[in-house]
């Protein structure tokens, strides 16, 4: 056990190193063992949260935005703008319509490909639900993923009081982003900020940004930081990859002499995990990563892992430590869990059925159990992505090899359907056992 | 007529299959095999009768084959239960031997026999079977029969094997619904043992492990005696349904790729390699191999884990001297007793049936090792009714049996 645990210990830089640095042999020299983690803000959403971001302390130089909205492009902070789009709509945006912010994408992939150039990890955030952040975040992580990076997709999911139309388009944007990213964590704004808090609307926005900029911070940090006990990212991804329709990030910070606890307390009283659909004692999956500086002491990290395992004791669990020097005496908890089953959508749906601002029908679609197949991004044909974009390179068809989706949720007991479950130490046997461990089939 | 040879029926309810053994117990007391029935069975999930009708009329299938082959007329069977609510148990009893010499009579061996096997079980639980262990007389242990011995405490252990009534009546109810009688009920995985195990193996320390179709039951021998029984209510079955599950295939080809391509442990040749299946549409459909090589070592591995698991904290894998024997169709996989080695530890391999002359063909496969423990517990009961001897005491226990069975 211990031989193990020591080996992969000193694998683990190596390993997050490695991917990107085969590729190009460039960086590795100077710092062999840091990771490069670079942000891209993908839309007006994604350009704010990475202003809020810089504000906030992280490098400029290693923050991208990409956008069509020229106005918001020319007022952020970010070391690099990519303009998408221009020709059609003449730096207006896309109006929300994804396609135009999919093909304005492509016409930049090579920017894309020289920013995520280097990176060990691309961290994409982006707002779904408008045009170019839903259409363009996906290619942006296709591009980010074939340059070598692992690519982590933080979108934020609108308000339940956008509209059912914002709402849709953000599903499918989501699903196209599941398939590109290596790590999808949504955030679910109406979990994080409730709209019926006595707020005006800027400050709900702002908090919501603020509480998302804090989440990101802390993930780059956990990944950049020198890791004592290993917790890969490619571990994340493999423990989420099928566990991952209702994922969530939440994380909390505390300083002091009881930080420990007090960050521990404020992860659990966090009002995602509050409020929203996915508690801890019901996630498939839980990572945690505890983040401090030079003087985190064994004492905290192991009453911060207690804190969160004696809730989810049945399911699988990841734990890391980190060291930041940025940290100094406070201490982070970075928190992913994850679960198989229904799309959080669907809890939404279930609470306000079908009530459709636009089209007003009471539409069956909405009471229909979705399918767990997720369908692959729509594709393009040539004239149509022509017509969007005079020069864009046409997406190429390529069968890549895709994780299979299987249906998770309506975990068909098959021939054990009608018998009692077989329970074992709260695991329920008569699912196989591949997919409770999380193991991938190709 | 049946003063020559007693016939002793054995008859399993398995997930899979309903199989009737005929034994024959000659005038020298041996054992033979005389006739063997089996019906695919239905109506049975994880070892437990789910559809009686179903299952009804497998049994009556079976046993009708089996009376056909054995040209006899079934009258009673020794039935065997499982399910994942049996579960077996170690308990102590004590008693003290008041006899002024201090010499201990068969008295007193009944006596603390007798408040051993007085256990706390939940109301709705019947014991199965309690099976008496070694003696302890004044502290000193492993002793088997303490008569006559001198002592002034003695104690004993049972093994206790219990479930809930209600569903043990269930398959009981089916077969007394057929007109049959039943002699006792045994759990599935201790006839198995039975019928696997020579007495040494069993002085040596040995585990049977029944993979079945429904429920996977092992029993774990030490020193001669029962040291510890379970059951997980896994097997066959969840294999094939993962395969079905994972390859997007019906349940009836997932069976048949399990047993056509199914291998126990993941190796290198199977990389890449696939199947390709005609449907019935005459639609193609390619089945990665390595994947259901994988689906099948991973649900086969976890079986074995939970029983490594319950074996190491029973604390008895340290006695298992003469190792693991595997038994049920699940011991048909090829390469299972290189997994179960891995995973468990001490040395695999597939179980033969002992000591029994008869149909060779059905000696010879490890899925009837249950129906023929039967059988072989049958006739330790036969002979024990017999070994009483006497007239009057032949006609008692008739007598007897003829009020239980009413």
């Amino acid at each position: 056990m211990n031989q193990n645990d020591s080996t992969s210990v000193q694998e683990v830089p190596s390993e997050v190193v490695a991917s990107p640095c085969t590729a190009e042999q460039v960086a590795p020299l100077t710092h062999p063992a840091k990771p490069v983690i670079r942000v891209i803000g993908v839309g007006n959403a994604g350009t704010n949260l990475v202003d809020v971001l810089v504000k906030k302390g992280f490098p400029a130089g290693e923050c991208a935005v990409l956008n069509s909205d020229l106005m918001s492009l020319t007022s952020s902070v970010a070391g690099q703008k990519i303009t998408i789009g221009t020709k059609q709509n003449r730096g207006l945006g896309c109006g929300g319509d994804a396609e135009r912010g999919r093909a304005g994408a492509e016409g930049c992939a090579s920017e894309i490909a020289a920013f995520c150039k280097d990176a060990t990890a691309v961290v994409i955030v982006c707002g779904l639900g408008g045009g170019t952040g839903t259409g363009a975040a996906p290619v942006v992580a296709r591009h980010a993923k074939t340059a070598g990076a692992i690519v982590l997709s933080i979108p934020a999911i609108p308000f339940e009081c956008e509209g059912a139309l914002r709402r849709r388009l953000a599903e499918a944007g989501f699903k196209d982003l599941r398939q590109e990213a290596d790590l999808v964590l949504p955030f679910y704004n109406d979990r994080a900020v409730s709209p019926n808090a006595p707020k005006t609307l800027l400050d709900t926005y702002k908090s919501a940004n603020e509480m998302l900029a804090g989440s990101i911070r802390c993930v780059c940090n956990a990944f950049t930081a020198g890791s004592v006990m290993g917790l890969p990212f490619s571990d994340i991804c493999i423990l989420m990859r099928d566990r991952s329709e209702d994922c969530m990030l939440v994380t909390a910070e505390a300083e002091g002499t009881d930080r420990a606890t007090v960050a521990a307390d404020a992860l659990m009283a966090h009002p995602v995990l509050q409020g929203g659909n996915l508690t801890l004692a019901d996630a498939d999956a839980v990572a945690v990563c505890v983040l401090g500086g030079p003087s985190l002491g064994i004492g905290e990290v192991n009453k911060v892992v207690e804190r969160t395992s004696v809730e989810s004791a049945s399911s699988p669990f990841l734990m890391g430590a980190a060291i930041h020097l940025e940290m100094d005496d406070r201490v982070a908890v970075v928190l992913i869990i994850g679960k198989v089953g229904q799309a959080s959508a669907e809890t939404h749906r279930t609470t306000q059925p079908a009530r459709d601002p636009w089209t007003g029908d009471v539409s069956e679609p909405a009471h229909r159990p979705k399918s767990r197949h997720v369908p692959p991004p729509p594709e393009m044909t040539q004239e149509r992505a022509r017509q969007l974009h005079e020069g864009a390179r046409a997406r190429k068809v390529s069968p890549r090899m895709r994780q299979a989706q299987l249906a998770l949720d309506i975990v068909s007991k098959g021939r054990f359907d009608r018998s009692e479950p077989t329970i074992h130490k709260g695991e329920d046997l008569d699912i196989p056992t591949y997919v409770r461990r999380g193991i991938p089939l190709n | 007529m049946f003063d020559s040879a007693t016939i002793v029926v054995g008859l399993e309810i398995g997930t899979s299959k309903v199989c009737a053994v005929v034994g024959e117990i000659n005038a020298e007391g041996a054992l033979n095999i005389v006739g063997l029935g089996q019906a695919k069975s239905r109506g049975v999930r994880k070892g437990e009768i789910v559809d009686t009708p179903m299952a009804e009329e497998d049994v009556r299938r079976a046993i009708v084959e089996a009376e056909q082959m054995a040209d006899v007329e079934i009258r009673s069977v020794f039935l065997g239960v499982t399910g994942g609510h049996v579960r077996g148990f170690n308990n102590r009893g004590v008693h003290p031997v008041v006899s002024a010499d201090r010499e201990i009579s068969e008295d007193d061996v009944r006596d603390v026999i007798k408040n051993a096997k007085a256990i706390n079980i939940p109301a709705q639980n019947h014991v199965i079977h309690a099976i008496r262990q070694h003696f302890s007389v004044d502290g000193q242990d492993g002793i088997s029969n303490p008569v006559g011995m001198l002592g002034s405490r003695i104690e004993v252990d049972v093994h206790v094997v219990h479930g809930m009534v209600n569903r043990l009546q269930n398959p009981i109810r089916l077969v007394k619904g057929l007109q049959l009688e039943v002699d006792d009920i045994v759990f599935g995985g201790l006839a198995s043992s039975l019928a696997l195990l020579s007495n040494e193996q069993k002085e040596l320390g040995s585990v049977v492990i029944d993979i079945g179709g429904g429920t996977t039951e092992y029993v774990v021998y030490a020193n001669g005696i029962i040291k510890h029984t379970g059951v997980l209510a896994l097997g066959g079955d969840h294999i094939s349904n993962d395969l079905a599950y994972g390859l997007k295939v019906p349940l009836s080809r997932a069976e048949q790729l399990k047993i056509e391509h199914g291998s126990a442990v993941m190796d290198d040749s199977v990389k890449g390699q696939s199947i390709t299946l005609s449907g019935e549409t005459g639609a193609m459909k390619v089945i990665n191999l390595e994947n259901l090589r994988r689906i099948m070592h991973l649900r086969l591995e976890e079986i074995f884990q939970l029983v490594a698991q319950d074996l190491d904290h029973a604390r008895v894998l340290d006695y298992l001297r003469a190792g693991v024997f595997l038994c049920g169709g699940g011991a048909r996989i090829p390469q299972v007793a290189q997994l179960a080695e891995q995973v468990l530890g001490v040395p695999v391999s597939v179980g033969k049936t002992h000591s029994i002359s008869g149909l060779k063909s059905a000696l010879d496969q490890p899925e009837f090792a249950t129906g023929i423990g039967l059988v072989k517990f049958g006739s330790f009961q036969q002979r024990k009714r017999s070994g009483k001897g006497g007239l009057s005491s032949g006609i008692k226990s008739t007598l007897n049996q003829f009020f239980r069975r009413s």
